[in-house]
């Protein structure tokens, strides 16, 4: 199974596409259609078979490689820090409830990653103190 | 008293003595249904911060306050930064406030080198500055964001990121990431009469869906002042401003009639730059307008993030949203909002 920290990461399913912020390093995912169903069972903590009975009720025409598939979009979440996975833990039988609106047709599951806050985050450690009690600034970039 | 206890009661120590030294300078307004006074040692940092605040309704100085602001810098006080000892040292990083709790929010906003304290509970604030000479050009056109935004989200209110433009029927929240095309749309409508709240942060209230005006200001880039000449004058950029900096305009100060204190959301509006045939507005998912708010909205400034988050979801959640390209005809998307508003958040 595969485990998201809520510590970590924030995760909302809207019009069946998952948006997924990481607060640590400020990069954002969408997930959507079948990549949307995967992250909202993956996160609430289905094993990889329920994963892949709630790719089958809902959406049409999926194939039968779906997953490795399926696995690749979680790797994918795991390598972009989202999620890391638990083998020794059988995971959750029980479909997570997540709003899905209509079933649709099989997509193959896709991480659409953003970094363009990543600047926002760029740490500035605190300089020496001057005799007016504040730090020095802050060196000019090179 | 604990040790940090200490270290910010020292904080509002130093905040007292500064103004006790001076000729104290006062600005006290309404916005979000909070009164709020600022207090400065002096009238550098009033003078820096005051004419973002312009526009809003002022009330008289025995007026009950909910919130007071006590401000020195260092540079024109003489007042220092006090020993903070262990919370300066714990403040490694400008963009996270090292104390954040239910009452008290402290952090260290290193590029800037000033400090801003919230003490919710007793209504009391302190923002101390190096020297307000050397304040990046951003502080300007929307000064205290941090501490308004803590302030805020602790009522329910988000200050976002983001433009809101409206009629008195309503107004729409423009928003997404830097370059698509926010300050553009907010001052083409501003330009063609609509009333203007503000073009890059504005408060929102999710459960009234309705959004406040904070800052009289707008930034311009170049682009900005060829296609909108004579909308208002630029201020002159500072030796000390960046190279590439954005010019701040003033509509509370050059168009006073313009200004929008607060309207109801109809509508969210996700510009984006296409330069295709036309201007056009299509329905985009509310995956898409929470992308476009919440993430931004979350890292610009330094706070409880997943307040920021359950905020901006509650703001998306039940209103109608739209993707505005923008491309060809320009001047149509005053006509394009101004329906949108009349027609409760549905463009035809």
């Amino acid at each position: 199974m595969w485990r998201v920290d809520p510590a970590q990461v924030m995760s909302e399913v809207l019009d069946g596409e998952a948006v997924i912020i990481d607060l640590a390093t400020g990069r954002y995912h969408a997930a959507a259609g079948v990549a949307a169903t995967v992250w909202g069972a993956a996160a609430g903590g289905a094993s990889l078979t329920t994963i892949m009975s709630a790719v089958a009720v809902r959406h049409r025409n999926v194939p039968a490689d779906a997953e490795s598939a399926v696995l690749a979009f979680l790797a994918q979440a795991v390598a972009a820090g989202l999620a890391t996975e638990d083998p020794s833990s059988p995971g959750s039988g029980d479909l997570p409830s997540f709003p899905v609106e209509t079933v649709t047709e099989w997509d193959v599951p896709v991480l659409e990653s953003h970094d363009d806050l990543a600047d926002l985050l760029l740490l500035d450690p605190v300089h020496d103190v001057t005799e007016s009690g504040w730090p020095h600034a802050a060196p000019p970039e090179s | 008293m604990s040790t940090t206890a200490t270290q910010l009661a020292r904080l509002v120590d130093s905040a007292e003595s500064a103004i006790a030294r001076s000729v104290p300078h006062t600005r006290t307004f309404t916005v979000g249904g909070s009164t709020i006074r600022l207090v400065s040692a002096g009238p550098s940092l009033m003078r820096c911060f005051e004419t973002a605040f312009t526009h809003l309704p002022t009330v008289t100085e025995e007026a009950p306050v909910d919130l007071t602001v006590l401000m020195w810098d260092t540079a024109s006080s003489g007042e220092p930064l006090p020993d903070l000892g262990g919370l300066l040292e714990r403040a490694m990083d400008g963009t996270a406030p090292v104390l954040h709790d239910a009452e008290h929010s402290f952090v260290y906003h290193a590029y800037e080198r000033a400090v801003t304290y919230l003490d919710a509970g007793r209504g009391l604030a302190v923002y101390a500055a190096a020297d307000v000479s050397t304040l990046p050009p951003w502080d300007r056109p929307a000064p205290l964001r941090t501490l308004l935004t803590w302030w805020f989200a602790r009522r329910g209110l988000l200050l976002a990121h983001g433009a809101a433009v409206g009629t008195d029927r309503g107004a729409v929240f423009i928003t997404g990431a830097g370059g698509s095309g926010k300050s553009t749309t907010a001052l083409a409508c501003l330009a063609d009469g609509l009333g203007y709240l503000g073009d890059d942060y504005v408060l929102l209230d999710p459960e009234r869906q309705e959004v406040w005006s904070v800052y009289g200001s707008a930034k311009l880039v170049p682009a900005h002042l060829e296609r909108f000449p004579g909308l208002m004058t630029p201020e002159p950029t500072r030796p000390t401003d960046p190279p590439d900096t954005k010019r701040v305009g003033w509509p509370a100060l050059e168009r006073p009639d313009s200004m929008l204190l607060s309207a109801p959301i109809r509508a969210l509006v996700c510009p984006t730059v296409t330069r295709g045939p036309e201007c056009r507005l299509l329905p985009t998912p509310m995956s898409r307008s929470f992308m476009a708010i919440a993430p931004f909205t979350m890292f610009q400034i330094p706070g409880d993030r997943k307040v920021a988050f359950d905020l901006s979801l509650r703001i998306v959640r039940g209103l109608h949203a739209y993707r505005l390209e923008l491309g060809n005809g320009m001047d149509r998307v005053p006509d394009m909002i101004r329906v949108l508003i009349e027609n409760g958040g549905v463009p035809t």
